[in-house]
């Protein structure tokens, strides 16, 4: 039976993003009516009240929000408290989020809403099914708890099909494919764990904020206020930090060792392999055969597992346990001890994961092909992995060429 | 007249207001589109001043549908599916549709044949072909078993939509389309269209998940006819295979795809038939028939799901923003009505009568001249016109001359002119 749609209090307080949440974490919002009415409002002021009251009322609230930014940067999956006192969760939620419209970036967006998001799955997973079922009906998924038994398994729930699909959608593996689930008239049976699974993703979007009006305003007022200035600081170290690990990565180039015996560094992967990196540090999720090309390739490049399993932390679906079985594997740990090649190239092209022409990835190795000794036309390359012969190649040339340029000088 | 007073009657588009609307004209080879009207008066006045060759309507609606693009402000789309004969690999267009070696403007040797086009022209080597398609019984009677295979085997059945929230309208050419009037899939974005149509075109289907094969038994761990949603797709037509006894009327029943003969031979064994009729029966975890190994299964599977899937124009329905021929107008390329059609009268509904707007007795002739090289021939109302030879002149019953002209085979003969 659907559940009725008027959010019961103890429900906002558990999860702030219902209806209701906002009201509960600025109650005496005149900011909007101020506009209509074209009176002064001292914005600044406004915000200078509302957090430090809130920031006075819970004195463990700094720290909660410093680590929920550091820990979400750091790609970890707990450590936060999300602490079922008063109205601490709406207060904690609503202020993450006005930080994250702040900053303004959709990369700390993406990370700060796949580390919430995932903290409150694990929450979801220790409620009753009838808590689940509430909320799923509060946040816009018509769900009923008409269980059904098929093959042996007991279904809980049914979801609408028009409300699963648009939530399942952006769910990039196979088995969230409505053609791969149980469905009838138009009811889409799913598990208790299914349905949160799709709760979560409904809540990493109600995270992620809608940027309305000057962010940079926003940035300056609340940077005024002395408690959040220390926030915003603990995030810009942080980001600093991540900027040099990232730097180094990427830079290490520089620094290549033309030698088949070492890993490659980030300047002689392909395209394919280059683009898939930049979407996980983007928070963004991968479709499966982009997590099974990293994992092949890295496996056939001397990265470590655990080099490759961080590829995989900041995508918002990220289980380490699963990561690492499914790493390990592709490399004949565990299993039936088989070591999975790359894919070549003429796969990832039916895959659609080949870059060779793509916009910022575009590599004349791969769209033009290259000339091997004795042969008069380019040919194009096969393998990802022959990708990096040939670029160590073209980096030597271009070096004794660049010599040869200077020389001239 | 008698056509806009008829259109009167007809329920033009719902949210007309908010709809965006484009035509051809005759004379001018583009679209001018971008078009809004307040009321259908508006609309009518308009169509009545320009007379223009193709009308559509967008599947979307917007706040400003007369503004561009960016600015329209898009509300929601319907969720449509094109079924054309076109789309569908059918042994009928081997017999009607022709190519010519000739480039838009003209030039190339004017060989032709029928068929799709080559690589190569056989005679001169050129690379550029004119196509010449045409309709009969067969694709409109194909098309229409498409559309009862999606409203009977997906929509009904999987996604509980009843009749009333579809509307079914016939092309006017050589298919039908289908519109699905359903608040929450309005606002579906393109990928979650894609997902919806993911299902119907059996895209995506997770293989080694419905279908495991296992090696030590030589067997599929297979769906049962009591799951729901493709594994029981996949069983019920594995069961209709069996059920036809012989292989001759398996060739009869199932000719659209192929799959090798090995493979038609072992499942048409006396004894496999016994045995794989007793495991679907009996819903056994696995499916086994001596000989068959996980190649032989695996061709089997995709034979079954090419035939369990629907032949549908996928960017159609996955493009949010997609202009639509508009029912209640009449097809340019065959002067025929796009006629929206009530679930219950699409069995007997007959494209070649049914949709016939002009007339078609003694009463209103219209003399025209053949100008192609080929002109295959046509039934309107219960008379077959055809096949005519080139420069042949002919005086016919008015439906029937604007078909060939509108199809580009022939010309009003008065004055010459293409229409």
């Amino acid at each position: 039976m659907q559940e009725n749609k008027t959010v019961e209090l103890k429900f906002i307080l558990k999860y702030p993003w219902l209806p209701g949440g906002r009201q509960i974490f600025e109650p005496d919002n005149n900011r909007d009516k101020s506009v209509l009415n074209n009176e002064k409002f001292d914005v600044k002021q406004y915000f200078q009240d509302i957090f430090t009251r809130y920031f006075n009322k819970y004195p463990e609230l700094k720290t909660e929000i410093s680590k929920t930014f550091v820990y979400s940067l750091e790609k970890r999956e707990e450590g936060i408290n999300l602490i079922e006192k008063g109205d601490f969760n709406v207060v904690f939620f609503y202020m993450v989020k006005t930080i994250l419209a702040s900053l303004n970036s959709r990369l700390i967006d993406n990370h700060v809403a796949n580390f919430l998001s995932s903290i409150y799955y694990k929450k979801l997973l220790k409620e009753q099914e009838f808590h689940i079922l509430k909320l799923a009906n509060y946040m816009g998924i018509t769900s009923y708890n008409e269980p059904k038994r098929l093959n042996g398994v007991k279904f809980p729930f049914w979801v609408e099909f028009q409300s699963y699909i648009p939530v399942a959608a952006a769910l990039k593996d196979r088995s969230w494919h409505l053609i791969n689930r149980e469905i009838e008239k138009g009811k889409v049976y799913l598990l208790k764990d299914n349905l949160a699974r799709l709760l979560k993703e409904k809540i990493r979007k109600e995270i992620i904020p809608q940027r309305i009006g000057s962010v940079d305003e926003l940035l300056n007022n609340l940077q005024s206020i002395q408690d959040l200035s220390e926030i915003y600081k603990t995030i810009e170290n942080k980001i600093e930090l991540i900027k040099i690990q990232n730097n180094k990565f990427k830079k290490s180039g520089d620094f290549i060792d033309v030698s088949d015996e070492t890993k490659p560094s980030y300047e002689l992967y392909p395209p394919c392999i280059k683009y898939i990196l930049d979407k996980a540090l983007e928070g963004e999720n991968l479709v499966h055969n982009e997590r099974l090309h990293v994992a092949f390739f890295f496996a056939n490049t001397n990265h470590t597992v655990e080099e490759t399993i961080d590829v995989f932390r900041t995508v918002p679906d990220f289980s380490e346990e699963i990561a690492r079985y499914n790493v390990e594997f592709s490399r004949g740990i565990g299993g039936k001890g088989k070591k999975y090649k790359s894919f070549n190239c003429s796969k990832l092209k039916s895959f659609q994961i080949c870059k060779a022409n793509e916009n910022g990835y575009a590599d004349e190795i791969c769209s033009k092909g290259v000339r091997r000794k004795g042969e008069s036309k380019p040919q194009l390359i096969n393998s990802p992995l022959n990708y990096i012969f040939w670029k160590k190649v073209q980096i030597r040339r271009n070096r004794v060429q660049g010599k040869k340029s200077e020389d001239k000088i | 007249l008698k056509y806009l007073e008829l259109l009167k009657d007809f329920p033009l588009i719902e949210d007309l207001p908010q709809r965006e609307f484009a035509y051809f004209l005759w004379e001018k080879n583009y679209m001018i589109r971008h078009k809004g009207y307040q009321n259908s008066r508006l609309f009518y006045e308009e169509m009545k001043y320009f007379n223009p060759k193709h009308v559509y309507a967008s599947a979307a609606i917007y706040k400003f549908p007369d503004k561009k693009m960016d600015e329209k402000g898009w509300i929601g789309c319907d969720f449509v599916v094109d079924i054309d004969a076109d789309h569908m690999k059918l042994p009928c267009h081997h017999t009607h549709d022709y190519f010519f070696c000739k480039d838009p403007d003209g030039h190339g040797c004017n060989y032709y044949n029928k068929g799709s086009p080559p690589e190569h022209c056989p005679e001169c080597n050129g690379n550029k072909f004119t196509k010449q398609q045409w309709i009969c019984e067969d694709c409109l009677e194909a098309s229409k078993s498409e559309v009862f295979k999606l409203i009977n085997g997906f929509l009904t059945p999987d996604f509980g939509l009843e009749e009333n929230d579809i509307k079914i309208v016939f092309s006017g050419h050589r298919g039908y389309h289908l519109h699905i009037n359903n608040e929450k899939i309005r606002k579906f974005n393109s990928n979650d269209r894609r997902h919806f149509v993911d299902y119907l075109t059996g895209t995506g289907l997770n293989l080694p998940t419905v279908l495991k094969f296992s090696q030590p038994k030589k067997s599929f761990s297979a769906p049962k006819l009591s799951d729901l949603g493709w594994g029981s797709k996949i069983a019920k037509e594995l069961l209709k295979i069996i059920e036809l006894d012989t292989q001759e009327e398996f060739r009869l029943h199932f000719n659209r795809h192929n799959l090798d003969q090995q493979i038609i031979e072992k499942i048409f064994h006396k004894e496999n038939l016994i045995s794989l009729h007793q495991q679907l029966k009996k819903e056994e975890k696995f499916w086994s028939i001596p000989g068959m190994g996980e190649t032989s299964w695996k061709k089997l599977n995709l034979f079954l799901i090419e035939n369990i899937k629907c032949e549908i124009d996928i960017p159609v329905s996955i493009d949010v923003h997609r202009l639509i021929r508009l029912r209640g107008s009449i097809h340019g390329k065959t002067g025929f009505l796009v006629k929206p059609i009530n679930f219950d009268d699409l069995k007997d509904f007959d494209p070649f009568s049914d949709s016939v707007i002009f007339p078609t007795d003694e009463s209103r002739l219209l003399p025209i001249k053949i100008t192609a090289e080929i002109c295959p021939k046509i039934r309107i109302m219960d008379e077959i016109y055809g096949p005519f030879n080139k420069n042949e002149k002919l005086l016919l019953p008015e439906a029937v001359s604007l078909f060939l002209v509108c199809k580009g085979v022939a010309l009003i003969e008065d004055k010459l002119t293409n229409v």
